[in-house]
């Protein structure tokens, strides 16, 4: 069983996510925004986190940049999930340290195959596939 | 001398007696006379030289000897006019005559004094009168030659003002610059009956003075040698411009002045003015003449006022084809401004138009989703669940499509923006083949239809970029299916070798519906679907194959079709190999309209703006403050959290970690200073920089307990602004900005250095390759920039060994002056970040250029 945060300031959006992840059997936690979003990853230490990117307070990148840069949270793994579908968005979230990229609409099946791919791999050395 | 001439003489008194004494003391006389012509030395009318005193001086014995022998009474006249002709004032007469009566009463004997005395007297007097009369005789001759000079004067005067008049008037009528210098050399030329009149200009930098202008023939050969003289070298043009004044050399060829006339060898006399505007000196009128001595002192004013309105009048021409040029460039401007505006609006009417298409597109089946998700919701309320998973069904076809329609719609926008940049990579083509056979098949056997696939193994490899080419194939494939009913789709591939390019063919046929002749012309525009009915039979994007047609372009090939009505369609796809030259050469295209290669793209310019900015948690209570302050340092590119409590404050900053705090001091917690205690506590935390916002003067309690800086409220945009940029700029992840720069030409390092320091570069210089390497080796620099041409070790040579010893690379962008070769450029291309041009690409260029190149490498 792990802990997952999800980001997302989508409400629907991010009921969907919730109620599939704990279909999944994971216990889930949520931030509306990118600051929250940070904070929660700090004091829950969560497994995974899936972060939106276009967020209030701090966007997507913003968040996980900080995410990515503080030692306390350096090491959860973050996969962004965003209608930015461009390549530069794409480029742009490895460049601050996301570990997988998904695009809106989710391909379910896919994106939870990511997720056990993150959480059973932990190592940071693991080489991504940035094509998914 | 008394006793001896008593001794001689005592007969009776008599001119003859008298002539003889004279004559036997002629020696005395000469000298007695020539002593007194000495006296006059400094009172002669003329410069009789003294010299000629002596010989005067006899004369004047043998005329008085000739004038006491009776021979010729009328000598003494003669020679007081020949005394005054030769140039003797009347001062040397007189004394002359002095002399006489002098030798008279001391050298003759007492009885022949009064005698002598009387005919000296007679012989002087008929002197004064030969010299009275002459010199009034000369007098009248210099009056009237005074009186003709003046003429003379005037005239020329009145003609040199005419001139100056004409140029006056030639000036404000003629605003064409050599027009007005043509006319202005032909008036001067003709008017002074001169041989030559040239102007010439000095150019901006004043090292120059160029032939513009002149009249007469030989000139013209000068004038198309773009005739110019050194300003303040030997000519008298270049003296005459370097000083600013006239000049005039009298006989050329004695004058110390070379004069440069290699064509005008028949002058004698040259004045050169030089043209004043406005105390510059623009350049110089040279006037020149056949004859010896033409020019004097009195001519320069005269040739000064026709010069000062010739160079008022270049002044006034210069502006005029300023001011001319500045509008024919406004209304080139203008021009391009208007053409933009269409191209705008033309290309804003193609948005609109395809917006409006892309709104219907997504609407379609954005309105099947939400019809069937009612319908759903309406039978689950209902407990009718007998359609509801055909109504899912739906959903899901329509959701999907919807989402290939959205992908397409991105790829073809990215193409339009140009932001799709193709991959080169080595395939076999029969995989690929194969890959997308598997793919469409059960798609065209759904309808019944038969699937050939034609790739021989020969086919080999390729080289471009299979993804987009997939994506063509299934399209036309998915097309061909899609129309085609029991009937047969075929993919052939084959490959063709032209003009040093090898072309790969494919061909997509099937024996389906075709399009009719009119249709096809439209067929690659967006959402040029062939049923336009809102109940069309097939479905689709409409955007299929307009996607398919630039994708073959962006590779570098092309897209046709054949078809006939009810027999059937063939798409043919002719792509080549990817020459490296051909990606080489994207990559500079997109450098130098200032767009980021593929291995740069424009994410690095965003992600500083976005990610790299500080972000600034602030402390305060007052919700006004908060959305103040986060109105000053918003634009400014910094990112705020806001807390509202001192808990909340602290416990963002350790979730955070921002990398400046603007802590206000009454919270309604706890006060700032516990807060302030806290962060400064905490290891993590005690380093962000603390700025203190209050009413109160507390400056040296923040000090004390850390805080960086204070402000006091009500808080000044601007100096909030310098006191958050002093405090972050240190902690700014900056610290990769140290430039090397190679460059051996000292000026241009000079204006690079301050330029990169301006722009907050820490610049490091050297002028060869050797120490471009030593310093790579000992303190690699984040960026280089090289100059190609370097002494000794060249930019090309330390390129070549930074290949070898790949360790040693970083960032480097070349800066040459020479002009490449595309090969050299390919090749160059590989191993640097960018190549820019000294005089194509300016200084902003570069600046702009430097952080993309570094960002790209972050």
């Amino acid at each position: 069983m792990s802990k997952i945060l999800i980001v997302e300031d989508d409400p629907s959006i991010r009921e969907v996510l919730t109620r599939l992840l704990k279909g999944s059997g994971h216990v889930v936690i949520s931030a509306a925004d990118g600051a929250r979003g940070v904070g929660l990853a700090r004091q829950e230490q969560p497994d995974l986190i899936l972060m939106d990117l276009g967020l209030p307070i701090l966007n997507g990148w913003q968040a996980t940049h900080r995410i990515k840069s503080s030692p306390a949270t350096a090491h959860i793994p973050v996969i962004v999930l965003t209608a930015y579908a461009l390549t530069e968005d794409k480029e742009r979230s490895f460049a601050v340290g996301c570990d997988d990229f998904e695009t809106k609409p989710l391909d379910i099946p896919r994106l939870l195959g990511k997720i056990n791919a993150c959480l059973g791999l932990r190592d940071p050395q693991i080489e991504h596939n940035p094509d998914g | 001398m008394t006793s001896e001439l008593e001794g001689h003489q005592t007969s009776a008194p008599s001119a003859a007696t008298f002539s003889n004494v004279v004559r036997g003391h002629a020696q005395t006389l000469t000298a007695e006379l020539h002593q007194a012509l000495r006296e006059t030395m400094f009172d002669n009318r003329f410069e009789v030289r003294p010299a000629l005193f002596g010989r005067v001086a006899a004369a004047e014995v043998a005329t008085l000897l000739a004038f006491l022998d009776q021979e010729a009474q009328g000598n003494a006249e003669q020679h007081g006019r020949d005394l005054c002709r030769s140039g003797f004032g009347e001062e040397g007469v007189l004394r002359m005559g002095q002399a006489l009566r002098r030798f008279c009463i001391t050298v003759l004997p007492e009885e022949l004094r009064i005698p002598a005395l009387a005919e000296v007297e007679r012989y002087h007097s008929g002197i004064v009168r030969g010299f009275t009369a002459e010199r009034k005789a000369v007098i009248l001759e210099e009056q009237e030659r005074i009186r003709s000079a003046i003429q003379r004067t005037n005239h020329r005067f009145a003609i040199q003002m005419e001139v100056a008049a004409d140029i006056a008037r030639a000036a404000t009528s003629i605003l064409d610059l050599s027009e007005l210098l043509q006319t202005a050399v032909d008036l001067i030329r003709g008017r002074f009956d001169l041989y030559y009149v040239g102007i010439f200009l000095a150019d901006d930098l004043h090292r120059w003075a160029t032939l513009q202008a002149n009249a007469g023939e030989p000139g013209q050969v000068l004038l198309r040698r773009g005739h110019r003289l050194k300003i303040g070298g030997d000519s008298l043009v270049g003296w005459s411009v370097a000083h600013g004044e006239a000049r005039i050399a009298l006989d050329v060829a004695g004058t110390a002045l070379s004069f440069d006339r290699p064509l005008l060898d028949d002058i004698h006399s040259e004045m050169v003015v030089p043209l004043i505007s406005r105390n510059k000196v623009v350049g110089a009128m040279a006037v020149q003449s056949r004859r010896v001595g033409a020019f004097t002192d009195h001519d320069v004013p005269v040739y000064r006022i026709i010069a000062d309105q010739l160079a008022n009048a270049i002044e006034n021409a210069r502006l005029y084809e300023r001011v001319r040029q500045e509008l024919l460039e406004r209304e080139r401007a203008a021009e391009e401004l208007r053409r933009a505006k269409e191209a705008a609006e033309g290309a804003s009417r193609a948005k609109s138009a395809f917006l409006a298409a892309m709104s219907h597109e997504l609407r379609t089946p954005l309105t099947a989703i939400l019809g069937y998700a009612e319908l759903i919701q309406r039978a689950v309320g209902q407990k009718q669940y007998d359609n509801v998973s055909a109504d899912l069904t739906q959903v899901l076809v329509a959701g999907k499509h919807l989402l290939s329609l959205i992908n397409e719609v991105l790829d073809f926008s990215k193409i339009e923006a140009e932001k799709m940049h193709a991959a080169s990579e080595n395939f076999a083509v029969s995989s690929l083949v194969d890959a997308v056979a598997s793919t469409v098949r059960p798609l065209i056997e759904q309808n019944s239809n038969q699937f050939e696939v034609d790739c021989p193994p020969e086919v080999g490899l390729m080289l471009s970029d299979p993804t987009r080419i997939r994506q063509v194939l299934v399209n036309l494939l998915g097309n061909a299916a899609k129309f085609t009913n029991h009937g047969k789709v075929r993919l052939s591939v084959r490959r063709e070798h032209s003009a040093d390019t090898n072309w790969f063919i494919f061909e997509v046929a099937d024996t389906g519906i075709g399009i009719a002749a009119d249709k096809i012309q439209g067929l690659f525009q967006p959402f040029s679907q062939l049923d336009d009915r809102p109940e069309r039979l097939y479905g689709g994007t409409g955007l299929g194959l307009a996607l398919s047609q630039r994708l073959c372009q962006l590779l570098g090939g092309t897209i046709e079709v054949e078809s006939e009505l009810g027999r059937g369609s063939t798409f043919t796809v002719r792509l080549p190999d990817l020459p490296a030259s051909a990606r080489s050469n994207g990559l500079e295209r997109g450098r130098e309209a200032g767009e980021p290669g593929p291995h740069n793209s424009s994410f690095v310019g965003t992600t500083a703006s976005q990610v790299g900015d500080a972000l600034i948690l602030i402390i305060d209570d007052d919700a006004a403050v908060c959305d103040l302050v986060d109105r000053y340092l918003r634009p400014a590119g910094f990112t705020t959290v806001v807390a509202a409590t001192a808990d909340e404050g602290l416990r963002l900053a350790q979730d955070l970690l921002p990398e400046l705090v603007l802590l206000d001091i009454r919270l309604p917690d706890r006060d700032g200073w516990q807060v302030l205690a806290e962060l400064k506590s905490d290891p993590l935390l005690a380093d962000i920089p603390v700025i203190m916002m209050t009413i109160m003067e507390d400056r040296q309690l923040s000090y004390q307990l850390g805080a960086t800086d204070y402000l006091v409220k009500p808080v000044d945009s601007a100096q909030l602004l310098a006191s958050v940029r002093r405090a972050t700029g240190h902690n700014l992840p900056a610290q990769r900005n140290r430039i090397l720069l190679a460059e051996d030409d000292l000026p241009t390092a000079a204006i690079l250095c301050r330029e990169l320091e301006a722009a907050g570069w820490r610049v490091e210089h050297v002028v060869d390759g050797e120490a471009v390497l030593r310093t790579l080796s000992t303190q690699p620099p984040d960026l280089l920039l090289l100059d190609l041409l370097l002494p000794r070790t060249d930019g090309l040579a330390v390129i070549a060994a930074l290949e070898e010893q790949r360790e040693l690379r970083v960032p480097t962008i070349v800066l040459t002056s020479l002009s490449l070769s595309e090969e050299e450029r390919a090749r160059l291309a590989g191993s640097v970040e960018l190549i820019l041009q000294k005089g194509r690409n300016t200084l902003d260029d570069l600046l702009a250029q430097l952080s993309r190149v570094l960002g790209a490498q972050n």
